[in-house]
Formats: C-alpha cells, sequence, structure tokens
C-alpha cells in the first residue's frame, strides 16, 4: 500500500501545473460554495434576529386563536399559572407581556388602521427588543410616578402618513375585550423606524397598563413573548412549554408560525443551495474526470510495462483511485480553508450593503452583512466534493485496470 | 482556412478529451440556464400572481399611499383621470377601486382589516382574478354583502350567510358602522391579506367612507405587458399635465406596492449570478488544464511547423481556434440542454405540492413553470465564450514563444 501511495504521489507531482490547476478549480469550487453559503447563512441569520428583536422575540405563548402575526384575537384569562411557570423554567431567560388589539389611529387630519401594542418597556429591555427611536423619545419605564399613561409611539411613516408631528394628540379606536367600540385620546411622545414598511406604517405602541385600560383587558394579557436561551432548541423549548401549559386555549409559537414569509424565504435559499451545490459539483468533477483521463492517456505504456512485469490490475485501479482522492483531499482542505478565511475575513468587516440598503430594507438585514461560518453545510459540501470525485474516478481506474500488457507497450507515445 | 483545417483536425485527434470538455462547459451552462429559468419562471409567477390578485399592472394613487400597505390619499377629481387614460391607445382598461381601514366585527372576534370597495365588472374587464374558496362573490344588486379572507372567517368564526359588522372612519372622522351579510371566502396567499380583509361593492365603500365621487385608485390593465414602462413613463408626464390635482398623485407598478417582493426577487437575481460567477471559473480551469496539456503533448509539432516557417502569431490563431471551437460547441450544447429542460419542464411544470405550505405566502403557486429569459442567455453565452478565449490566451502565447530547434529535441 505506501508503494502504491508513493506512485500516486509521484504521478500528481509530476505534473506539477496540472495538478495545481485542478487543485484549484476544487478549492475555488468549495470555497465559492462555503462562502456563498456563509454569506446566506449571515444575513439570515441577522433578518432573524432583527425580526425576532423588532416584533415577534423567540417565541410566544398565545391564546389558541390567534393565527399569525397579524391577527390579534382572544385574550389570556388567567396568566398568573402561566407566569409561574415562565418564572421556573431556566431556559426561558425572560418574558414580557404584551396586549395587542386592532384598531384605528386618528390625528386632526388623517385616520388610519393600525395595530396597538401594549407593553412594559423595562420587560421589553429585559428580552433584548429593540425599535430604534428617530424622533422624540421612546416610552418611559412604568412604575409609581409614571407620567406616560397617556403616551405612545408610532411608526415614523405612520406619523408622516397622518402628518403630524411630536407632542400632537391622536385618537385610538378600538374594539375592546367585551365587543364595544372605546377610544381614547394620546400624546405622540416619539416615533421608530424598523425598515420593514408595514410595521412602520401600522404600528403604534403604549404602555401595557394604558392598553389594559383601553381595551377593558383589566388583568388579563394578549401574549407572552419569550427570549429563550440560544443553547436549547427552539422547537424543544416550545414543545415542552406547550405541554406544561395544557388546555386547548393556548399555544406556544415561535418567530416562524407569527411571521412565515421570511420563514418560508428563508426554507426556500436553504433548499436553492443545494441546486447551486449540485451545478457548481458537477462542473468541479467534469474538471477532475478529464485531469484523470489525460494523466492515464499519457501512461499507457507505463501501465502496460508495469502489468507486465507482474503489477495486478486491481492495484492500477487503486493507484488511480488513490491519486484522484489526493487530489480531492488536498483540493477540498484548500477549499474549505479558503472558503473559511473569507467568512471569517468578511464576517469581520461585513460586507456593505448601503448601495442596496433602501432597496433590502424590508428584509430587515440591515445595512452590512456579516457572513458566519455554517459548519454543517461547509462540511456537508466537503463530503459530497470528496466522494463525488472518487465515484467519477472509478471510471478511468476501470479501463486503466483493463489495459492489455502487450497492446499498450506497443502504443505510439 | 487552413488554420481551421488544423484546428478541426487537432480536435478530432484527442476525442475524448474534447467530447469531455465540451461536456464540461454544456453542463456549466445548461445548469446555468436552467437555474436562471427556474428563478425567472417562479418570479414571473409570483408578478402575475401579484399584479392579477393583488395590485394590477399599474396604478394611480394619491401620492401619499406609499404601498399596499396603508391607505392614505385620494384622488379628488376622477373625471381627470378618466379622460386620460380614455385617450391611451395603449390602455386595455382601468378599474376604480376606493379602500379604507376599519374593523370588522363578528359576535365572537373582531379584526382590523382592509376595507376594499371594487366594482366587480369592471375588475374582471381588467383580468383581475378573485381567488373564491368558498361561495361566490357579491351579484350588482346586492348592496350589503361582502365576501373576506378565509383565515379571516375562520378567525371571526362566521359562517357563510352570515352578518359581520364594518365599521370605518369616514374621511370627516365620524365612525360609521354597518351590518353585511358574508357571501364568500378567497385565498389569495399573503397571511397578512388573507387574515385582514374584506370586498364590498364599490358604492358601499363610498358611501361609508364618504368619498362620493372620488376614488383611492385607477387599477390600470395595457395592452401589452413590454409596453408598461412606457405606459408609466407617458402617464407621469400625463398627470402633471393636469395642474394642482394632478401633482398630488402617482403612478405606481407592483414593485413599489410590494416592497418586499421586489427586493426578495433582486436579491435572488444577485445570487443567481453570483453563482454563475462560480460556475464560470470552475469551468475556465477545466479548459485551461486541457488547453495547457494539449500544448505539451504537441511541443515538438509546433517545433517543426515553426521550423517550416509557420510564424508564432498563426500558433496563437491555431489555439485560440480551437478554443473558440470547442466552447462554442459546448455553449451550443450547453444552451440546447438548459432549453430542452427549461421547455420540457415550462410545459409540464415542477410540482412544489409538497412545499406547497411552505411557500404558500410567497405567491408561487403549486407547480412552477421555468421561462426561457432571453436577455440573460445571451449574456451567459457571451461571458462563457469571452472568458474561454481570454484562458487560451495563456497556453497559446506560451506556444508561440517555443525555440523551434529546442522544441524539436524535445523527449515526450
Amino acid at each position: 500500500m505506501p508503494l502504491l501511495l508513493r506512485l500516486g504521489f509521484r504521478n500528481i507531482w509530476r505534473h506539477k501545473k496540472r495538478s495545481l490547476i485542478t487543485l484549484a478549480a476544487i478549492a475555488v469550487g468549495l470555497g465559492a460554495l462555503i462562502f456563498l453559503r456563509g454569506f446566506m447563512f449571515g444575513a439570515q441569520r441577522q433578518m432573524v434576529k432583527n425580526l425576532t428583536r423588532t416584533l415577534t422575540s423567540d417565541a410566544q405563548i398565545v391564546p389558541a386563536a390567534l393565527e399569525n402575526f397579524y391577527n390579534t384575537n382572544g385574550a389570556i384569562e388567567d396568566p398568573d399559572p402561566i407566569r409561574a411557570i415562565l418564572n421556573e423554567d431556566r431556559r426561558v431567560l425572560a418574558y414580557a407581556e404584551r396586549i395587542v388589539g386592532g384598531g384605528m389611529v386618528a390625528s386632526e387630519k388623517k385616520s388610519m388602521g393600525t395595530y396597538i401594542i401594549g407593553l412594559d418597556p423595562e420587560a421589553e429591555e429585559r428580552i433584548d427588543a429593540r425599535r430604534e427611536v428617530v424622533r422624540g423619545r421612546g416610552l418611559a419605564p412604568g412604575g409609581l410616578a409614571n407620567t406616560d399613561e397617556t403616551s405612545v409611539i408610532v411608526g415614523e411613516k405612520m406619523r408622516q402618513a397622518l402628518e403630524i408631528e411630536v407632542g400632537d394628540p391622536v385618537v385610538l379606536t378600538a374594539q375592546d375585550y367585551y365587543s364595544s367600540l372605546a377610544a381614547g385620546s394620546y400624546t405622540v411622545v416619539g416615533s421608530f423606524e424598523t425598515g420593514n414598511d408595514q410595521v412602520d406604517n401600522t404600528m403604534v405602541i403604549l404602555l401595557k397598563s394604558s392598553a389594559q385600560k383601553l381595551l377593558s383587558f383589566e388583568h388579563r394579557i394578549s401574549k407572552f413573548a419569550l427570549k429563550i436561551d440560544p443553547d436549547h432548541s427552539l422547537q424543544e423549548v416550545t414543545s415542552d412549554l406547550a405541554r406544561r401549559l395544557g388546555g386547548p386555549d393556548l399555544k406556544v409559537v415561535t418567530w416562524e408560525t407569527l411571521v412565515p414569509m421570511i420563514a418560508q424565504m428563508i426554507r426556500f435559499q436553504n433548499g436553492m443551495i443545494f441546486v447551486i451545490m449540485a451545478i457548481v459539483l458537477s462542473a468541479v468533477a467534469v474538471g477532475i474526470l478529464n485531469t484523470l483521463m489525460m494523466s492515464i492517456l499519457e501512461r499507457i505504456r507505463e501501465f502496460g510495462l508495469m502489468m507486465a512485469l507482474g503489477m495486478r490490475p486491481r492495484s492500477i485501479v487503486r493507484l488511480v483511485l488513490i491519486e484522484s482522492l489526493c487530489l480531492g483531499l488536498v483540493g477540498t482542505l484548500s477549499g474549505w480553508l479558503l472558503g473559511a478565511v473569507l467568512v471569517f475575513y468578511f464576517g469581520h468587516v461585513g460586507i456593505d450593503l448601503t448601495r442596496f440598503t433602501t432597496a433590502l430594507s424590508n428584509l430587515m438585514i440591515g445595512r452590512h452583512v456579516f457572513p458566519r461560518l455554517d459548519l454543517s453545510y461547509s462540511l456537508i459540501f466537503a463530503g459530497v466534493v470528496v466522494v463525488s470525485n472518487l465515484l467519477i474516478s472509478l471510471y478511468p481506474a476501470w479501463k486503466a485496470g483493463r489495459l492489455a500488457p502487450l497492446e499498450s507497450m506497443r502504443q505510439a507515445g | 482556412m487552413i488554420l481551421f483545417k488544423m484546428a478541426f483536425r487537432n480536435i478530432l485527434r484527442n476525442r475524448k478529451r474534447a467530447a469531455i470538455l465540451v461536456a464540461a462547459i454544456t453542463i456549466g451552462l445548461g445548469a446555468m440556464v436552467f437555474l436562471r429559468g427556474f428563478a425567472s419562471g417562479a418570479q414571473g409567477q409570483m408578478v402575475d400572481n401579484i399584479v392579477s390578485i393583488i395590485t394590477s399592472e399599474i396604478s394611480i394613487v394619491h401620492k401619499s399611499m406609499e404601498n399596499i400597505y396603508n391607505t392614505n390619499g385620494m384622488i379628488e377629481d376622477p373625471e381627470a383621470i378618466r379622460r386620460l387614460l380614455k385617450s391611451d391607445p395603449r390602455i386595455q382598461g382601468f378599474a376604480e377601486e376606493v379602500f379604507g381601514s376599519g374593523i370588522v366585527a363578528s359576535p365572537n372576534a373582531s379584526i382590523m382589516s382592509f376595507v376594499n370597495g371594487i366594482d366587480i365588472p369592471q375588475e374582471l374587464a381588467i383580468g383581475t382574478r378573485i381567488p373564491i374558496t368558498q361561495g361566490r362573490v357579491y351579484r350588482p344588486d346586492e348592496e350589503h354583502a361582502l365576501f373576506m379572507g378565509e383565515k379571516m372567517r375562520e378567525i371571526l368564526g362566521v359562517e357563510l350567510g352570515e352578518k359581520v359588522v364594518v365599521t370605518v372612519q369616514d374621511i370627516h372622522g365620524a365612525l360609521v358602522g354597518e351590518a353585511f351579510t358574508l357571501v364568500g371566502t378567497m385565498t389569495i396567499g399573503n397571511d397578512q391579506l388573507d387574515s385582514g380583509s374584506v370586498v364590498l361593492p364599490f358604492e358601499t365603500v363610498q358611501r361609508l367612507l364618504g368619498m362620493e365621487g372620488r376614488v383611492s385608485k385607477f387599477a390600470i390593465k395595457a395592452k401589452e405587458r413590454e409596453k408598461i414602462p412606457e405606459i408609466v413613463r407617458d402617464l407621469k408626464v400625463g398627470i402633471k399635465g393636469l395642474g394642482p390635482s394632478g401633482t398630488e398623485l402617482a403612478v405606481m407598478t407592483w414593485d413599489e406596492l410590494i416592497p418586499m417582493m421586489a427586493q426578495m426577487m433582486r436579491f435572488q437575481d444577485g445570487m443567481i449570478f453570483v453563482v454563475l460567477l462560480i460556475v464560470l471559473s470552475v469551468v475556465t480551469a477545466g479548459i485551461l488544464n486541457t488547453l495547457l496539456m494539449s500544448v505539451v503533448e504537441r511541443v515538438k509539432e509546433f517545433g517543426l511547423m515553426m521550423a517550416l516557417g509557420m510564424r508564432p502569431v498563426r500558433i496563437i490563431g491555431l489555439l485560440v481556434t480551437e478554443t473558440v471551437i470547442l466552447s462554442l460547441i459546448g455553449s451550443l450544447g450547453g444552451l440546447l440542454a438548459g432549453m430542452s429542460a427549461v421547455s420540457f419542464f415550462g410545459h409540464f411544470g415542477i410540482d412544489l405540492t409538497r412545499f406547497l405550505s411552505t411557500f404558500s405566502n410567497l405567491l408561487v403557486g403549486s407547480h412552477v413553470y421555468p421561462r426561457l429569459d432571453w436577455s440573460t442567455i445571451g449574456a451567459f453565452l457571451a461571458v462563457v465564450v469571452v472568458a474561454n478565449l481570454a484562458t487560451a490566451l495563456y497556453p497559446a502565447w506560451r506556444a508561440s514563444r517555443l525555440e523551434p530547434i529546442e522544441a524539436m529535441r524535445q523527449i515526450t
């Protein structure tokens, strides 16, 4: 076996330039794939992070009637036992209670439909929720001396559409818990921007206590927004919680259920990358096949001689396979390193999307994409490269093993 | 001419190698054409669905209505717009719509909702599709009937034939509520719209909102799709000419009204371009390898040809010709392979039913029918041929610098 290995290395070494080019093809193909995946992966993580921080949090406990992020039905009648469960589960890092309602907001000049969100600024901070305030100020945390009982902040786009300034009054109208219409007058103290047109156009935020009062919720709340320890699987924690909560009136949903469009887009991209992988790798494989065929054609006489001297066909097959495996392994290793280095470099400095940032704001990726190494995908890619190269080299190896010694030696070089 | 003959002979001398090289280009280009075709098909279907169900091809709205998530502003003087649209022969037709937002309530629940007023015959005339799931749309004589998203019906917990109350704020700020009979439901595929939109007769909504004689939007259909950018440009000029009331208006297409979809497609397009570059660099490396080999093999031959008086430039010409022939055959094969795959699947469709629930919000539909995208195919082809030519230059230059005597002496 060591002899074959030595022969294999010598043969690869004999044509340095050819071997290098073949290696480069593998390395470029694999490296580019890993980088592409890293870019996608980074962008997806940023998207999810921004989405969960501005809108959904990692998971929510909601009334069973609530289908997705866009509807606001039902209420959690008795939040206390849930609080107890959440407090004792260590995987739930923090939670915030929210009130949601659909209704209308009117300024002196305009009116429009709106999602009304009541929240507790302190709890929101604990679950790491963030909405960038661009004008005025955010809502002050509650407490005894709470002065923000009649204050709201609105999306910046909504502020423009309502034609109001910070300090102006608005009237909120919504159907309350008992299905009668309720209205209240509030002062706009600030506006926020998330980059998502829909949110910036339709959301009004006020304190949880004020929302409970407006909607006659009393002690009830609409949902718990949860921050889950990232070391645990989101799926596992939510299904655990669902089991412990029991009862048909409540369910635990993740952000994917709440904003299905983004989740679908990510799944679409994850499928697409495999199609891309197939294309790139088949191009790489054909390159390898080409190199091997050439190197065998060149060595027909040599193989004939070796066989005439008593080398068994099986060893010849093995020799060719070893050569291909060496090329494949070295190429894969350098490709993986190339991809990883690219990902880490750009993951550090970021890729500037400023030129496209208005174009991509709705996807909530942010101004820079920071690629991130997707270890499992990169290993899958590397594995597929090695295996497919080995498979494709079976053909030339088999051909070489079937050479007839005499005729081969006679062949003109 | 002799160059061509020699090039052909050289290619045929090593058929297997030539075949593999051609195969590499064929697979690479074919796969790219198919990938692009798949993306174009999926995107085309998305746009078709968006345009025919949600936004219409061209919209004239008040400029404060920035996208479909808001219902701001109205058109004060629709008569002027009607005249403008009727005078344009490229426009097949238009429908007038009026909308606002409000609260829809059943005995069990209430939801914030878009309240759309459309005239069914007008909409059908401009090719609007209403994806009815249950029941039907309202009849012209029904003033107090509506249909809504199927999801919304489930949330409200009502059945066909039951009543819901729609409350809106009219343009003077007063709250107006009326009861309507639910006659049908629809499934658009967009969760937000499916769980928050009701459709009522045009006049009813106009009256509820206090917008008599005014409309929210003109939905316009062009006779030929290709003319849309041109029509939009002319309409923009046209509404400016209407004086002060016209400058308040905006002419928009679907990508401005649903920016998220448009952004997603742009992101995909960029991605495909990057993939093209990757595939191309891998294919190019293969070609470089093959050419270098064939030069090494023929060192003696080149030496002899040069000794007999062939000029180095012609050697370059010979190798470049060989590459051109190979890459043209490969590209042609790739185009044929890609195009036949696109036409085959374009005819039968690629079944996404298994993933339907996964992708419903992208509005693609249950099958993707890949489409040929001629403009990008031309670009792919050009890039492949140019890249191959550029690669051929290095080995060709090496070959042309051979020293005749030494080359002939070389042992193979």
